[in-house]
């Protein structure tokens, strides 16, 4: 029989797990990758809310967190080489009242690589399967809910979503390019083909993916000195020692519950 | 970098001088602040001979920008009386410079262009240009530059077409031949100075307002 046994049920997990998810800070990653021939640097910065909890026990002893929401911000540059659309001005002879015939050499034309910076806030619910994971790390005991496997996370709208930031910064910053104007449709037929929903859900999915695999969710932190009562002069303080901890899900009896066993000594 | 400024010539434009007095013409390539200041070496030679063809001749000379400094290829022409020189860059990454220099004629400078002085312009954006003299003369205009779509054959068959087509804009004193012109994007309009006091041709949203 171990010395201290403490459970919570569904209910109070729905409240503790939530919150505590919630209460986790902003997380922030950066990379580069390219979307079709186009390269292109990003940096995001996500937090997570919500979600109900589901105790399952054993056999498949997991914590479910189904509707958690991955609230982001994803800030993408691209860069557009534009080369492929450069072209040459003839020459241009023309007659002038002074001269007599004069002509321009030929001029050719070279088209910029340009940088177009798309930004993108929105939110993706999930739903992840998470095991407890007990540890003594430099005399504190830790119980952790860990997501296990990669979540699969719904990015079909954001996907859409972010096309369409991408087709209006993009259409926006062509508009700029001199001597564009008369290759604009052929120009966006071409780069407009490499930004399909396809393509987009290739890059947000390694993106966000990592801001939710692997997730670590701290239920439980607590010193492996405990303090009973404070000292009080004469007297010291009245410590004890848990010698082990432990963290299970149970659903024996008749309720599915969070249990922490503890075992102590002086 | 490749607005309408006959001060400060990019890739996109030309400047032609015509000479008609024989002699040693001497000319610099600089920035367009040295070229208004007039502080540097004249280090480029043009020899006008005393012979005049039938039609004036035109000879082209190639502007680079090499280490910081600008240069002109070739750096000595024979040209006879009457002809026309005209100086280009190639390289869009040539940066904005102005051509000055002295002769039997007297000064000459595509920042303050003056008698038988050509400047070219290719429009890159569609939209339009009002454009100014900065010298104050009075002189302007306004070109209308639409888009042309060439998604199809026929339509870049018939940009080609159009591109080969300069537009000639003729400044006489305080007289503008055309002060309003339609033109499609990267057409070329030659603004041809005949006689002036020192005109500039300047897309009019780069002025400053003077107080």
């Amino acid at each position: 029989m171990a010395d201290i046994v403490a459970a919570i049920d569904e209910t109070a997990a729905n409240v503790i797990v939530p919150s505590t998810i919630g209460s986790l800070p902003s997380v922030s990653r950066s990379g580069s990758g390219s979307l079709g021939p186009f390269g292109l640097s990003w940096s995001a910065t996500a937090s997570l809310t919500g979600g109900t909890v589901d105790l399952i026990p054993p056999p498949a002893d997991v914590i479910r967190i189904a509707g958690c929401r991955l609230n982001y911000t994803l800030g993408v540059t691209l860069s557009l080489d534009l080369s492929f659309l450069n072209f040459c001005l003839p020459r241009v002879c023309v007659r002038l009242p002074f001269i007599g015939r004069i002509c321009t050499p030929r001029i050719c034309v070279t088209f910029p690589t340009i940088s177009v910076p798309v930004s993108h806030s929105s939110f993706v619910n999930f739903t992840a399967d998470m095991r407890l994971a007990t540890a003594l790390t430099g005399a504190v005991w830790k119980v952790d809910a860990i997501v296990v496997g990669v979540p699969v996370l719904v990015l079909g709208p954001a996907a859409t979503a972010l096309v369409a930031a991408i087709g209006a910064a993009v259409t926006l910053a062509l508009l700029a390019v001199p001597f564009i104007g008369p290759l604009l449709a052929l120009a966006s037929a071409i780069i407009f083909g490499a930004f399909t929903v396809a393509n987009v859900l290739g890059l947000l999915g390694p993106i966000l993916t990592p801001f939710v695999s692997g997730l670590r969710i701290p239920l439980y932190t607590q010193p492996q000195m405990f303090e009973v009562l404070p000292a009080s002069a004469p007297d010291p303080a009245v410590l004890v020692r848990l010698d082990s901890v432990a963290a299970a899900l149970d659903g024996s009896s008749g309720e599915d519950e969070l249990v922490l066993t503890i075992e102590i000594s002086p | 970098m490749s607005a309408l400024d006959s001060r400060a010539l990019t890739y996109l434009d030309c400047y032609g001088q015509r000479f008609s007095t024989p002699g040693q013409v001497r000319y610099a390539i600089t920035g367009p602040l040295a070229a208004r200041l007039r502080v540097d070496d004249q280090p480029y030679l043009l020899q006008v001979a005393d012979q005049q063809a039938a039609e004036p001749q035109q000879h082209d000379i190639e502007v680079r920008y090499e280490n910081g400094a600008f240069t002109a290829v070739p750096p000595e022409l024979a040209i006879s009386a009457g002809d026309v020189v005209l100086w280009h860059a190639a390289q869009a990454a040539t940066p904005p410079y102005a051509v000055w220099g002295e002769g039997e004629d007297g000064s000459f400078s595509s920042t303050s262009l003056q008698a038988e002085a050509v400047y070219s312009h290719a429009f890159g954006s569609a939209g339009d240009v009002e454009w100014t003299d900065m010298n104050q003369s009075g002189v302007g205009g306004l070109i209308r530059v639409h888009d042309l779509d060439a998604t199809d054959r026929d339509a870049c068959e018939r940009w080609g077409r159009v591109l080969c087509e300069g537009a000639v804009v003729v400044v006489e004193r305080d007289r503008v031949d055309l002060p309003e012109l339609e033109i499609v994007t990267g057409q070329t309009v030659f603004f041809a100075v005949t006689q002036s006091s020192g005109m500039t041709v300047t897309d009019a949203t780069l002025a400053i307002p003077v107080r």
